[in-house]
C-alpha cells in the first residue's frame, strides 16, 4: 500500500510539471536505452526519430545495449563511371517477368528509376543490386577480419582474409564492358591468411550471369590440393561464422533462387553511410583493436560509428524452402543499390539474425569513387552469437595491373605458400 | 637427423649447391625491394605442437630370448610423447616470393619404445653372419627425432602467366584421399606416425625440383612441369617411408624387427642404387589441368620411383632359396641385379622407376547436390612381389614374396561423392556436416592368380585382381566450429577388416587446438606371432594390435 501511495504521489507530481517538448537532436548526441524513449519524440534533421528507427533498432537499443551516435548526413558522391553507365544504358534492360531474368543489361543500374507502384519494383531493386555495385570493376581487400564474438564471454577468435572480386561484365570507364565470353558475371578469390590452422585455406568462385550455381573450389593448405565444392552451398553459413554465404554484404545471391520479393515501402533509418570510425587499429591490442566495436562492453558485439538519416527501400525476399531463413528484410539505399541493415526470421518466423553494415565511399586506384563496407555485422540473437567482418585501410578498388586471369584457381595455390 | 642447410650433415655438395642457389635469388629478390631491407617485412607463423598416444591393445611385441613369445602387456601404455615445433617464414618481394619452413621434433622414450629397442638390437644380435649386438637403427636417434627444412622454395613470375618455382616444396597432383593414386611426386613418412595426421602435408617429404606452371588463359587451362634432381635429393626423400625399422607403426607382428639387421641375419636393406631403381636419377612430370564444360579435369605423366618398394631377392640368400612349395618359381633377382651383400642378406628393398599416367575429373552434379570425382592412374608394368608360401609351408626363401618381382600393368580408379548434409535437427550441429563417400580399387587387367602376387612381401596375403576399399568421413561442426566431432571408417571389400576414428577437436580463441581422435582397427585375420605362423594376412591386418587413442594439443602463432 505504501509502494501504491508513492507511485501515486510521483505520478501526480510529474503530471503538474510542463510536457517535455520534443526537441531537434545536435549531432554527436547519443541514443541508448538510457533516453530512447524520450528521444522517440525528438527529431534529427528534421525526421522523427521514432520514425528513423525500425522497430528491430529500437528493440536492441531497449534491450540489447546497441547505442547510436548521431552524425550529420552527409552527400553520397557515386563513382562518374557508374554514374556514366547507368545514364548511358537507361531503358535498354527489361524485366522478365515470367523467367525472373533481366534481359539486355549492359552496364551501371540496369533500372535507374524504380517506381513505388511498379509490381516488379522488388524484384527490379534486387536486380540493380547483383548487377550494379558501386564497388566498381575490383574489390580487392588484401586483409579483412572475421571477429567470433559470445554474446556472454566477448571476443572468442580472430580469422584474417583477403579477397578479390573481379567483374567480367558491366565493366565501367573500360572497353569492352564484357571480357569473356558474357557467360561469368564475376570471379572471387577469397582465402585465409591468419591463424595458423586455415592459413591458406581458400576459396575461388565463379558467379555465373544466369541462375546457374556457382562453381566453387576449395584450397586446402593442410593436404596442398584443390577441392571442388558443391554449388548448393550458397545458403550456408560460411565456416564458423554467423553468416550465410547469401549474408555477404546482406544479400549474395541469385536473384532467382529467392523464391519471391516484396517492396514494403520507402522510409527514412538512421544508418552508417558514411563510416567515419577507424575499424581496424593493427597498431593497438585488446578491444581497441577495433574502435569500431564496442568489444568491451556486453553483449560485445554493438557497433561504434556515426548514423545519419537515409532513405532506403524496403524490401521483404521470400527465401527458397530449404533455405535456413524464412525471410529476409532488407533496407537498401534509395540513390544506390547498397543495403544497410536487414533481419533475418528463421522458420517459424521468429527474429534470428540482425545484419548491419556500414558504408564508406573511398577514391579508387584509378581516380574515381567507390563504396566499400568498412565493417559488417551479423549477430544471431537467438544462439547468442555474432559475426563481425573488419576491413582493413588496405582495402582498394580498381588496382590496377590486375586482370581477370589473375584471379584463379592457380592464385590459391599461390597464395597459400 | 636429416641434413639441412642449416645443419648439412653429413655435409652434402648437391644440397650446399641448392641451397646457396636459392639464397642467391633471395639475395636478388631482396636487392630489387631493398627499400625496406632484406630483414624487414617477413611473415612469421608455425606451431609448438605435443603429441601423445597411448596402446589400447595388449600390443604384440616378439620376445627373442622366448622364441617370440609375447614380452610384455602394453596396453595402456603410452607409445608417443612428442614435441614439434615448428617455423614459416615468408616474404613478398612483389615480383617474388620466398618461403622458408622449418620443423623440429623431439620424443620421450617411453617403456615401450625402449622394449621395442631392446628387441630390435636382440633380434639384431641373432645374426648368423657377424658379432653384431644392436641394431642399426637407433629408433630414436634415426626415426623419431628430426630436424628438417620443410621448405625453402623462391617463387616468381617469369612472364604474365608463367611461373617458377624452384627449391624444396610439396606438389601435390590427384584427388584421392587416404591412397595414393595420381598423388605421386612425393613419398610419405609414415614411420612416426602412419596414414592418420589429418594434414597430411606433415607426413609428406618435401623434394627440391624446378616447378614451371603455364596458363593457357584462352582455352582456361595450364601446364606444369616439374623437374626433380635425383642427386640432390637424399634417397631416403624419395618414395615411401614405412616401418621396416621396428617401431611403433611396423606391420604386426614385426615390432621390433629392423629389417636391415634382422633376425638370424635375414637382413633386407635398402638399395637405393639398383640400376633400375635408382634414385640418383631424376624424376620428372608433366600436368594438364582445364575445364570441359561442367568437368574440371586435369591429365597427368610421372616418371619416377614407386612410392611403395618392392623386395627385390638375394639369388646367394646364404639362407637358401630355391622354388616354392606350390609350384611358383624363384624369379631370382629383379632384372638380374641385386646390389646388397649376397653373404649377409635375403633381399633388399629398392623402389623401381616407374611411369605412372593419370586422369582426374570432378563436377558438381545438381541433381543430388553433391560434387562427383573421378581419378584413375595407369601403370605399365608395376612391380609386385611374388609367392604366396613362406616358412614351414616351403617358400622360396622363407618369407612369403621373396620367390622375385613381377611386372603388371596396373589400374587404380577412385570414385568420391561429396555432399552437404543437413544433419542439425538431428545431432544439432550448428551447419550441414561434409560428407565424403570414397571407392578406391586396384585392379591388374592381366591378373593370374597363378602370379601368387602378395599385397605385401613378408605377409602371405594373395592379391586378387581388384582390391578394393570403402571409406567414409563426416565432418561436424557445433558452436561456431569450436567443437569439431569427425567420423571417419573405411572397409576392405576384397580382404576384410576396416577402420573407425571418431575424433574431435576443440578451438580455444587464436592459438589453441586439442584434438582427440581414437584410432580403431578391424581385421579378418593377422599374423599372431614373429617369423612363424605366416597366413593370408592383409591391408588391416597389419595393423592389428594398433588400436590407440591420442591426442594433439597445439598452441599456434
Amino acid at each position: 500500500m505504501k509502494h501504491l501511495l508513492t507511485a501515486v504521489a510521483l505520478s501526480t507530481a510529474l503530471g503538474l510539471l510542463p510536457a517535455a517538448r520534443a526537441a531537434e537532436l545536435a549531432p554527436g548526441t547519443v541514443i541508448d536505452a538510457s533516453n530512447l524513449s524520450q528521444h522517440l519524440k525528438d527529431s534529427f534533421e528534421n525526421h522523427a526519430v521514432a520514425d528513423l528507427l525500425t522497430e528491430r533498432m529500437q528493440q536492441l537499443i531497449r534491450e540489447e545495449g546497441l547505442a547510436l551516435t548521431l552524425k550529420a548526413s552527409e552527400k553520397i558522391a557515386l563513382g562518374e563511371d557508374y554514374l556514366k553507365a547507368t545514364r548511358d544504358n537507361a531503358g535498354k534492360a527489361r524485366y522478365n517477368r515470367d523467367t525472373r531474368q533481366v534481359e539486355g543489361w549492359i552496364g551501371g543500374m540496369p533500372f535507374p528509376e524504380v517506381a513505388a507502384d511498379d509490381p516488379d519494383a522488388a524484384a527490379k531493386l534486387i536486380w540493380n543490386h547483383h548487377y550494379a555495385q558501386p564497388t566498381k570493376n575490383l574489390q580487392d581487400y588484401p586483409k579483412f577480419a572475421y571477429l567470433f564474438i559470445s554474446g556472454k564471454t566477448g571476443l572468442e577468435r580472430k580469422q584474417e582474409w583477403a579477397f578479390q572480386r573481379y567483374f567480367m561484365k558491366g565493366r565501367l570507364g573500360v572497353e569492352p564492358a564484357v571480357e569473356g565470353d558474357g557467360s561469368i558475371l564475376s570471379k572471387t578469390l577469397l582465402y585465409a591468411t591468419y591463424p595458423n590452422d586455415i592459413r591458406g585455406l581458400g576459396l575461388f568462385t565463379v558467379r555465373f550471369d544466369s541462375p546457374k550455381l556457382e562453381d566453387s573450389w576449395a584450397y586446402v593448405k593442410s593436404v596442398r590440393r584443390t577441392r571442388r565444392l558443391s554449388g548448393g552451398t550458397w545458403m550456408d553459413p560460411i565456416g564458423g561464422t554467423d553468416q550465410l554465404n547469401d549474408d555477404i554484404e546482406i544479400f549474395n545471391a541469385h536473384p532467382s533462387w529467392y523464391s519471391d520479393f516484396k517492396l514494403v515501402g520507402k522510409r527514412w533509418v538512421l544508418a552508417v553511410a558514411n563510416s567515419t570510425t577507424t575499424s581496424w587499429d593493427p597498431k593497438a591490442s585488446g578491444p581497441a583493436e577495433f574502435p569500431i566495436i564496442d568489444l568491451g562492453k556486453a553483449p560485445y558485439w554493438n557497433p561504434k560509428d556515426g548514423w545519419e538519416p537515409r532513405e532506403v527501400w524496403v524490401i521483404e525476399a521470400t527465401t527458397p524452402p530449404e533455405h535456413p531463413y524464412s525471410k529476409k528484410v532488407l533496407y537498401m539505399d534509395t540513390q544506390f543499390p547498397r543495403f544497410y541493415q536487414a533481419e533475418a526470421y528463421d522458420r517459424k518466423g521468429d527474429f534470428w539474425k540482425w545484419m548491419n553494415y556500414h558504408l564508406k565511399t573511398i577514391r579508387t586506384e584509378d581516380g574515381d569513387r567507390g563504396i566499400i563496407s568498412s565493417a559488417g555485422f551479423t549477430i544471431d540473437y537467438q544462439r547468442r552469437h555474432g559475426t563481425v567482418f573488419i576491413l582493413a585501410d588496405s582495402a582498394r578498388l580498381n588496382t590496377p595491373g590486375i586482370k581477370h586471369e589473375d584471379v584463379n584457381l592457380g592464385q590459391l595455390e599461390k597464395a597459400a605458400r | 637427423m636429416k641434413a639441412t642447410c642449416f645443419n648439412a650433415f653429413p655435409p652434402r655438395r648437391q644440397l650446399t649447391r641448392a641451397c646457396l642457389a636459392a639464397l642467391t635469388g633471395l639475395t636478388a629478390a631482396g636487392a630489387a625491394h631493398g627499400a625496406d631491407g632484406f630483414f624487414e617485412g617477413w611473415e612469421a607463423s608455425g606451431y609448438l605442437r605435443g603429441h601423445i598416444s597411448m596402446n589400447l591393445d595388449d600390443v604384440y611385441l616378439a620376445d627373442p630370448t622366448r622364441d617370440g613369445a609375447p614380452k610384455g602387456d602394453y596396453q595402456y601404455d603410452l607409445s608417443m610423447v612428442r614435441a614439434t615445433g615448428k617455423l614459416n617464414l615468408f616474404k613478398d618481394f612483389g615480383t617474388s616470393q620466398l618461403g622458408i619452413s622449418v620443423r623440429a621434433s623431439h620424443e620421450y622414450e617411453t617403456r615401450y619404445l625402449k622394449d621395442l629397442q631392446e628387441v630390435a638390437d636382440q633380434y639384431a644380435a641373432t645374426d648368423l653372419f657377424s658379432n653384431r649386438q644392436r641394431s642399426s637403427v637407433n629408433l630414436m636417434d634415426d626415426v623419431y627425432n628430426d630436424v628438417d627444412l620443410r621448405e625453402f622454395w623462391w617463387q616468381t613470375e617469369v612472364r604474365p602467366g608463367t611461373t617458377l618455382k624452384l627449391g624444396k616444396q610439396q606438389v601435390v597432383w590427384g584427388e584421392t584421399d587416404f591412397f595414393q593414386s595420381m598423388d605421386v611426386i612425393h613419398g610419405y613418412d609414415f614411420r612416426w606416425r602412419s596414414f592418420l595426421e589429418a594434414e597430411n602435408e606433415e607426413l609428406r617429404k618435401p623434394l627440391w625440383m624446378a616447378n614451371l606452371v603455364q596458363r593457357f588463359d584462352s582455352v582456361d587451362g595450364s601446364l606444369q612441369l616439374i623437374y626433380i634432381p635425383g642427386r640432390m635429393n637424399p634417397a631416403d626423400q624419395r618414395g615411401n617411408s614405412y616401418d621396416v625399422e621396428g617401431g611403433r607403426w611396423a606391420n604386426t607382428p614385426n615390432r621390433g624387427i629392423t629389417f636391415a639387421s634382422a633376425p638370424f641375419g635375414a637382413d633386407v636393406p635398402y638399395n637405393y642404387d639398383h640400376s633400375k631403381a635408382d634414385m640418383d636419377d631424376g624424376a620428372y612430370g608433366l600436368r594438364w589441368k582445364s575445364m570441359a564444360g561442367q568437368w574440371e579435369y586435369s591429365l597427368g605423366w610421372f616418371h619416377g620411383p614407386a612410392q611403395v618398394p618392392v623386395i627385390n631377392p638375394n639369388p646367394d640368400n646364404p639362407l637358401g632359396v630355391g622354388d616354392s612349395a606350390s609350384g611358383r618359381r624363384f624369379l631370382g633377382a629383379w632384372r638380374g641385379e641385386y646390389n646388397s651383400p649376397r653373404d649377409s642378406t635375403v633381399g633388399e628393398l629398392i623402389f623401381p622407376v616407374i611411369d605412372v599416367f593419370g586422369i582426374t575429373a570432378n563436377r558438381y552434379l545438381d541433381s543430388l547436390d553433391a560434387v562427383f570425382s573421378v581419378e584413375a592412374s595407369y601403370i605399365p608394368d608395376a612391380t609386385y612381389n611374388v609367392g604366396v608360401d613362406a616358412g614351414e609351408a616351403g617358400g622360396c626363401a622363407f618369407f612369403p614374396g621373396f620367390c622375385g618381382i613381377v611386372e603388371r600393368d596396373t589400374v587404380k580408379l577412385m570414385l568420391r561423392l561429396d555432399k552437404q548434409v543437413d544433419l542439425s535437427r538431428f545431432l544439432g550441429t550448428s551447419r550441414p556436416s561434409f560428407l565424403s563417400l570414397q571407392l578406391f580399387d586396384t585392379w591388374i587387367p592381366d591378373y593370374k592368380r597363378s602370379d601368387e602376387i602378395v599385397n605385401l612381401a613378408g605377409f602371405s596375403g594373395r592379391t586378387k585382381q581388384h582390391s578394393t576399399l570403402l571409406t567414409a568421413i563426416l565432418g561436424m561442426n557445433y558452436h561456431n566450429d569450436r567443437i569439431n566431432p569427425t567420423l571417419a571408417v573405411g572397409t576392405d571389400l576384397s580382404y576384410g577388416g576396416g577402420f573407425v576414428i571418431p575424433s574431435v577437436e576443440f578451438v580455444y580463441g587464436d592459438h589453441w587446438r586439442i584434438k582427440a581422435e581414437a584410432d580403431l582397427f578391424f581385421n579378418r585375420r593377422h599374423q599372431d606371432r614373429a617369423l612363424t605362423g605366416f597366413n593370408d594376412t592383409n591391408l588391416f591386418g597389419y595393423f592389428a594390435g594398433n588400436n590407440q587413442l591420442a591426442v594433439r594439443v597445439t598452441y599456434q602463432f
